[in-house]
C-alpha cells in the first residue's frame, strides 16, 4: 500500500486524477481498516484526506445545510447547527456503532463505503440530501438517491471525491421524520432493518436500509399511501412494499423477519403521522 | 513517514509505515501494554485510547491519523488526579475481574468524567457502550463511575488537560 | 460490611498487570497454528510459496513429534496435529514460526493446501436427531423411588429442547509462550490457562523423552476463561513447545480473534427430549423419561464429563419419583466442544425448567404451583439416589417470590398486556449446581495444597488454581487470613507454577473455593493447632529460627461418599448450591424483541467470603446466560461460523437488566460453589417470561427476534 498525504484539497484532486487504477480514500478509517484486515486491499494507492480542513465541518446558508465529507459522526450529532435545524439527524446517530467509533467515523465514509446496511443513508434519503462530488476538472451535485446504482456500485468516478453532503432546508416538515434502526442489540450493531419516514405536506418520503442492494426510497409504498391515505389496506400495503424491497436471509437475520418488521414499522409510522 | 505527536503529554516522533495501527505502534514501539488487542475490529473497546481528547478504538486508527495530534493511554490517565480518583472508585466498588477490558474502560470513563459528567445511569451506559466486558455484567463498573461523579461534585476538580 | 478489596485490583485497573501478549522476550518468534479449512476429508498436498526463504521459518508437523501425538484428555482421542485425515474445520495441520509476525502471516496466506473433501456432518439438528452419529456408550440413570406408574390416568407431555453453541468470548484471546533451555533439557511454558498441570501433562506427552523437565506457569493476568481455557491450552501449549524446541528460540502463539472463534472449544449444543407423566389433578409429576444428547464435535476429549454432569442435573430442582435419564454423545465434523461455565447443566436446566411450565400450561397449573408441588425438599431423593439434606432450595424459592413480588406482578402483567400494545412477562425458575468434580472425581484428583510461613510472618499459599478474574486468589487469601489471623496484606497466593505448586486440581467445576479453599482452611486450622498460639504473627517473629516452614495437606474424601460410575447412583456431589430466579421482561411486538428489565436472584452458596466478589460472579454469570438466551450464536445452518465480535453479539452496557441479588444461609460454616450456578437459570427464566409476554412456547435457544417471529407466525396458522 502506498500512502499519499496531500497538503491540500487541490493536491488531493490532482492525485486522484494522476494516479492510475483504483484508489482508496482514507478518512476516519473505520471501514478501510476492516477491508485491510480482510485482505481486500493489497497494493492499491491510499490517499489520506482526514487532515484537510476544507472537507470538515458543519455550515449552512439560506437554502441548505452543508456537512463536510470528513465530519465525524460525533461532530454531526453534537453540532449546534444540526441540533437546531435537523435534530432528528443528530438523534438518529446516537446508536451509530459505538461512541468511540463515532468519534472518528465520517459521514462520507459511511456513504461511500456503500454497505447496504449503511446507518446514515435512509434518513438522508428522505431529507433529499445531495452529494457534492469534485474532481480536478469538475464539480457536480448528485442526489443521494442517484448515488447508488447496484450492490456496492456508486457513481463516484475514480478521479472524484465527495466534498460535502448538502441537506436542503425546505424540509421543515409538518411531521417530524421518524427513524428506526433494528439491530441484534442496541449498541454496536449492524442494522438488520432501517426505516426513515416523513410526511411532508401531503407527500410521503420513505426510505429503507438493509432491505435492498443499497438503501433506497420506497416509491411504490409512497405512492400507495399518498393515493390511499383514507382507505389503507394491509394487504395492498404489503404488496406495494414487496415491490420496493428485496430482503435477503443471511447470518444476521431472515428475509421474512426483515420484511415483516419493516411492514410493522411502516404501519406504526403511518399511524403516528396521521394522528399528529 | 515521520509522525510527530504528543503521547501521554510528552512530545515524540516516529518514522514508520503510516498505515500501521496505532494499537501496534503503542504496544510495540512505546511498550504501552495497557492498550489491548481483543477483537481487532473496533467492536470491543479493549484498545481504546484518547486521540485528540476523544476515545477511539486504536485497532482501527492508522498512525498517520495521529500526526500533529495527541494520544493518551491508560498509563497516562492513571497518573492524573482525575485518573487516580477513578481508579480509586473502581477499587472501592471491587469492579474489576479479569482486568483485560479495564484500561479501555479507564479511558472512556475518564473522558466521560472529564466532560461535565452526569449521574444519570443511562448516560453513563451510553458512554461506555463501546466497551465490552465479559466478566462483570457491568454493574460495578457503572457503580464506580457514579461514585466518581459524586466525588467530583464534592471535590470540584477542574477539567483536566494532559 | 464492606468487602475486602481485591488484591489484583489496582494493577488491572491501571493496565500494569501483564497478560500473555505483554510478554515478548528477546529473539522471540511469532507462531501460528495452520489448520484445515474443510470439514472432513484428506489432505492431498501442501505447497509452500516459492518466493520465501523456508530457512527463516520453523515448521513442525506430526512427523516432528518426539513423544505421542495425542492430547491428554478424559478421552484422549484428539491428535495435536493431523497426519492427513481431517475430521473438522480447524483441525491443526502444523505449527509455523517466524521472527516477524507480518512475514509469518503473509507466508501463511500464500500456503496452498489441496484437499479431497468428503461428506461431512455439520448441521447440529441433523447430528443430534440421528442415532447414527453417537459416540461410545450411553450414560444412564435409573431411579425408581415409587411404585410403577399407570400412565393411563396421567397427563403425558412430550417435548424436545435444543440449545446452541456458545463461545466463551474471554476478552483475552488464547495464547502460549514457550521457552526451550537446551542445556537443562527444560521447557518453560507461560500463558493464559485454567489448568497448569493439564498443560504440563500435554507438553510432556508431545515432547516425550526429548526433554527432561517441563514447567508451566500462568501469566500474571488471565483475561477471562469461563471454561474455554480448560483444555484447548493443552493443544496450543504442546505445539508451541515443539516449535520452541525445534527453533531453539522462544515462541509465542497468540490467536487472532477470528481463529479463536473458528477453532477453539465451545459450549456443547444439546438436545433434550423429555417425556413426563403428571397427575393432572394434583400437579404431581410421577415419572419422567429424559434423553439428553450433546454434540461433542469431532473428538470426545472431555465431553463424557460434560455429559455426566448434564444427566446428573437433568432432573433439575425437582423430586421425580421415577425417572430414566439417558445421555449420549454425538459426533459431528466440527471443532471438539469443551467446557463453558455450567458444563452441561445449563442445557439440561433450560430443558427441565421449560418443561415444567409446559406441563403446567397443559394441566392448568401455574408455574409457581408446579414448582411448589414438585420441588426437591429435604429428605427427597435425586435421580442419583442422593438424599437432599437441606431445604434450602425451597427457601430460595420463597425468598425470590417475596422480593420480586412475583404473584402480584404476574397478575398485573396479565392486565397490562390486555391494555397495551407492548407487552410484559415474568418468569420463574429454580436451579441447583453440584460443587466440585462429579462423583469420585475429587477422590481421584487427590488435591494437595501447600502453605509456607516465612520468617517475616508472610504467608505464601501454593495452589494450582488460577486467578482468571473470578477473585479466587483474593478469596483464598481471605480464608487463610481469617483462620490464621495474620494480616491480609501478608497472605498471598503464589502465581501457579507446576514446579513450585502442588497439584490442587484444575480451576473448574466450581471447586476452587469449595474444595481447595476448604482444604486451605483446614490446613490453616491444623497449623494453628500444631503451633498452639493465638497470635501467630508475633509467634513467628519471635521464633524466626523455626521458619520458613512448609505445610501441606491432601484432600480427604468423606468415607461415606460413594458413587457408582456405572449406575450413577450414590453421592454425585457432596454439596449442592441452590438458586431461584425471577425475570421480568419487556417484549416489543413490532420487532419481536425481548428486553430483560429486571432479574431477582436468590442463592444459597453457603458462607460468602467476599461479598463484592460473589456479587460480581452473579452479575457476570447472569449476563453471560442472557447472552446465550438472546443474542449469541456462532452457527446458522448454511452459513460459515462467525469470525468476529461484529456478528458474535455479546451483551453491552445497554443490555443490562436491573439485578437484585440475595444470598441466604451465609452464616453457614461451609463456602460452596458459586462460579457456575448463575449460568444455569436465567435462560429458561426468560423463555418462561416470554410465554406471558408473547404467548409462545419456544423450546430452543437463542430466543432471537427472528425465532420469536417464526414461532408467532407458526402458532397463528
Amino acid at each position: 500500500m502506498k500512502v499519499y498525504k496531500p497538503e491540500n484539497l487541490s493536491e488531493a484532486l490532482n492525485l486522484l486524477s494522476d494516479l492510475p487504477g483504483k484508489k482508496f480514500l482514507l478518512a476516519g478509517g473505520s471501514d478501510l481498516n476492516i477491508l485491510i484486515k480482510l485482505g481486500k486491499i493489497s497494493d492499491e494507492a491510499i490517499i489520506f484526506i482526514n487532515h484537510l480542513p476544507e472537507l470538515r465541518g458543519v455550515d449552512m446558508c439560506s437554502t441548505k445545510l452543508i456537512i463536510g465529507a470528513t465530519t465525524t459522526i460525533s461532530e454531526i450529532s453534537s453540532s449546534a447547527i444540526i441540533k437546531e435545524y435537523c435534530p432528528y439527524l443528530a438523534d438518529s446517530l446516537i446508536d451509530f456503532a459505538s461512541p468511540p467509533i463515532a468519534n472518528f467515523a465520517t459521514l462520507a465514509g459511511n456513504i461511500a463505503n456503500s454497505s447496504p446496511t449503511a446507518d446514515t443513508v435512509p434518513l438522508l434519503l428522505v431529507l433529499e440530501a445531495k452529494l457534492v462530488l469534485k474532481s480536478v476538472t469538475t464539480t457536480r451535485i448528485v442526489p443521494l438517491s442517484e448515488f447508488y446504482t447496484g450492490y456496492k456500485k456508486i457513481v463516484l468516478q475514480d478521479d472524484e471525491l465527495i466534498i460535502a453532503i448538502e441537506i436542503p432546508l425546505n424540509f421543515t416538515c409538518k411531521y417530524q421524520p421518524q427513524y428506526i434502526k433494528i439491530g441484534s442489540r442496541t449498541a454496536l450493531t449492524i442494522a438488520k432493518v432501517a426505516l426513515a419516514f416523513v410526511k411532508y405536506e401531503d407527500n410521503f418520503k420513505i426510505a429503507a436500509g438493509s432491505l435492498n442492494e443499497f438503501p433506497r426510497r420506497l416509491y411504490n409504498v409512497e405512492e400507495y399511501i399518498t393515493l390511499h391515505s383514507q382507505d389503507l389496506n394491509d394487504s395492498e400495503l404489503m404488496k406495494a412494499l414487496k415491490k420496493d424491497v428485496t430482503p435477503i436471509s443471511d447470518f444476521r437475520s431472515d428475509k421474512e423477519y426483515r420484511l415483516q418488521v419493516c411492514f410493522n414499522y411502516l404501519q406504526k409510522f403511518i399511524e403516528s403521522a396521521n394522528t399528529d | 513517514m515521520k509522525i510527530n505527536f504528543y503521547l501521554n503529554g510528552k512530545e515524540t516522533s516516529i518514522d514508520t509505515d503510516p498505515m500501521r495501527r496505532l494499537l501496534d505502534v503503542l504496544r510495540e514501539d512505546y511498550k504501552l501494554t495497557s492498550v489491548k488487542e481483543s477483537c481487532g475490529e473496533g467492536e470491543c473497546g479493549a484498545c481504546a485510547v484518547l486521540l485528540n481528547d476523544l476515545p477511539v478504538t486504536s485497532c482501527l486508527i492508522n498512525i498517520i491519523q495521529v500526526d500533529g495530534g495527541s494520544v493518551i493511554t491508560a498509563e497516562g490517565i492513571s497518573e492524573t488526579p482525575l485518573g487516580k480518583l477513578i481508579a480509586d472508585c473502581y477499587e472501592e466498588t471491587n469492579a474489576v475481574q479479569c482486568g483485560f477490558c479495564f484500561p479501555g474502560f479507564l479511558v472512556t470513563s475518564y473522558h466521560y468524567l472529564n466532560n461535565n459528567p452526569d449521574l444519570d445511569e443511562d448516560k453513563i451506559k451510553w458512554a461506555l457502550s463501546g466497551n465490552i466486558c465479559r466478566c462483570t455484567g457491568y454493574r460495578k463498573i457503572i457503580d464506580a463511575v457514579q461514585l466518581a461523579c459524586r466525588k467530583l461534585a464534592d471535590q470540584e476538580l477542574k477539567h483536566e488537560s494532559i | 460490611m464492606k468487602s475486602k478489596p481485591r488484591k489484583d485490583g489496582l494493577a488491572k485497573i491501571t493496565g500494569k498487570c501483564r497478560f500473555l501478549d505483554d510478554y515478548s522476550p528477546e529473539d522471540m518468534l511469532h507462531g501460528y497454528l495452520l489448520y484445515a479449512t474443510i470439514d472432513k476429508g484428506m489432505i492431498k498436498n501442501i505447497s509452500f510459496p516459492k518466493d520465501y526463504d523456508l530457512n527463516e521459518f520453523t515448521i513442525v508437523q506430526e512427523s516432528d513429534i518426539p513423544g505421542q501425538n495425542i492430547v491428554p484428555e478424559p478421552v484422549s482421542d484428539q491428535p495435536f496435529m493431523t497426519k492427513g485425515e481431517v475430521l473438522h474445520y480447524g483441525q491443526v495441520i502444523m505449527g509455523i514460526a517466524h521472527p516477524e509476525l507480518k512475514a509469518l502471516m503473509s507466508f501463511i496466506s500464500d500456503i496452498k493446501i489441496e484437499y479431497e473433501e468428503e461428506n461431512a456432518i455439520t448441521d447440529v439438528d441433523t447430528c443430534l436427531d440421528d442415532k447414527a452419529f453417537q459416540f461410545g456408550e450411553c450414560m444412564h440413570i435409573s431411579h425408581k423411588d415409587s411404585a410403577k406408574v399407570d400412565p393411563e390416568h396421567l397427563k403425558h407431555i412430550e417435548d424436545v429442547f435444543y440449545t446452541q453453541h456458545q463461545e466463551q468470548a474471554y476478552l483475552e484471546p488464547q495464547g502460549m509462550l514457550a521457552k526451550y533451555d537446551q542445556k537443562n533439557s527444560k521447557i518453560k511454558i507461560t500463558g493464559t490457562m485454567q489448568c497448569p498441570f493439564f498443560v504440563e501433562e500435554a507438553v510432556k506427552k508431545i515432547m516425550g523423552n526429548a526433554v527432561e523437565n517441563v514447567i508451566v506457569e500462568t501469566s500474571e493476568g488471565i483475561g477471562g476463561a469461563f471454561g474455554g481455557k480448560e483444555d484447548f491450552p493443552n493443544l496450543l501449549a504442546g505445539i508451541t513447545a515443539l516449535l520452541a524446541y525445534k527453533a531453539h528460540k522462544p515462541v509465542k502463539i497468540k490467536l487472532e480473534r477470528a481463529d479463536d472463534l473458528l477453532i477453539t472449544t465451545k459450549r456443547h449444543p444439546s438436545r433434550m427430549a423429555i417425556v413426563s407423566y403428571t397427575n393432572a389433578i394434583t400437579g404431581r409429576i410421577k415419572a419422567v423419561n429424559i434423553n439428553y444428547r450433546l454434540d461433542a464435535g469431532a473428538y470426545q476429549t472431555l465431553s463424557p464429563v460434560v455429559l455426566h454432569r448434564g444427566i446428573l442435573h437433568a432432573g433439575g430442582g425437582y423430586c421425580l419419583p421415577r425417572c430414566e435419564i439417558s445421555g449420549f454423545l454425538h459426533q459431528s465434523n466440527t471443532p471438539p466442544n469443551g467446557a463453558f461455565r455450567g458444563f452441561g447443566a445449563p442445557q439440561a436446566i433450560f430443558a427441565i425448567e421449560s418443561h415444567i411450565d409446559n406441563i403446567g400450561k397443559a394441566i392448568g397449573k401455574t408455574p409457581l404451583e408446579m414448582r411448589q408441588i414438585n420441588l426437591l425438599r429435604k429428605n427427597d431423593k435425586m435421580p442419583s439416589g442422593q438424599v437432599v439434606k437441606e431445604d434450602n432450595l425451597h427457601e430460595c424459592l420463597q425468598k425470590v417470590l417475596e422480593i420480586s413480588d412475583y404473584t402480584n406482578k404476574h397478575r398485573q402483567f396479565e392486565q397490562y398486556n390486555k391494555d397495551h400494545k407492548d407487552k410484559k412477562g415474568i418468569g420463574l425458575v429454580v436451579a441447583m449446581h453440584g460443587g466440585g468434580y462429579t462423583g469420585n472425581g475429587e477422590k481421584v484428583l487427590q488435591s494437595k495444597v501447600k502453605m509456607r510461613l516465612k520468617q517475616n510472618a508472610d504467608v505464601q499459599i501454593y495452589v494450582a488454581n488460577v486467578e482468571m478474574g473470578q477473585g479466587a486468589h483474593t478469596t483464598l487469601a481471605q480464608m487463610v487470613n481469617e483462620e490464621l489471623n495474620i494480616p491480609l496484606e501478608k497472605v498471598n497466593v503464589q502465581i501457579p507454577n507446576t514446579s513450585k505448586t502442588p497439584n490442587s486440581g484444575p480451576t473448574v467445576a466450581s471447586r476452587t473455593i469449595y474444595i481447595v479453599g476448604s482444604l486451605l482452611q483446614k490446613l490453616a486450622a491444623q497449623i494453628k493447632a500444631e503451633l498452639k498460639c493465638d497470635d501467630l504473627e508475633n509467634y513467628i517473629l519471635n521464633n524466626q529460627e523455626l521458619f520458613p516452614r512448609d505445610y501441606e495437606l491432601s484432600f480427604q474424601p468423606d468415607p461415606n461418599d460413594n458413587f457408582d460410575d456405572k449406575t450413577n447412583q450414590g453421592i454425585a456431589y457432596h454439596n449442592f448450591s441452590w438458586a431461584a430466579c425471577v425475570v421480568e421482561i419487556d417484549y416489543d411486538p413490532l420487532q419481536y424483541k425481548v428486553k430483560v428489565r429486571k432479574c431477582w436472584n436468590v442463592l444459597d452458596i453457603g458462607r460468602v467470603i467476599n461479598h463484592d466478589i460473589a456479587l460480581g460472579q452473579v452479575y457476570g454469570g447472569v449476563t453471560q446466560a442472557l447472552g446465550w438466551a438472546l443474542t449469541e450464536n456462532i452457527y446458522k445452518k448454511g452459513y460459515p461460523r462467525t469470525q468476529g465480535f461484529t456478528d458474535y453479539t455479546l451483551p453491552t452496557t445497554e443490555d443490562m437488566p436491573e439485578m437484585i441479588v440475595e444470598f441466604i444461609h451465609t452464616d453457614s460454616a461451609l463456602a460452596k460453589g458459586l462460579g457456575e450456578i448463575p449460568m444455569d437459570y436465567p435462560a429458561p427464566a426468560v423463555r418462561n417470561a416470554l410465554i406471558q409476554a408473547a404467548g409462545v412456547f419456544i423450546n430452543d435457544l437463542p430466543l432471537s427476534p427472528e425465532r420469536i417471529y417464526q414461532e408467532i407466525k407458526r402458532s397463528s396458522l
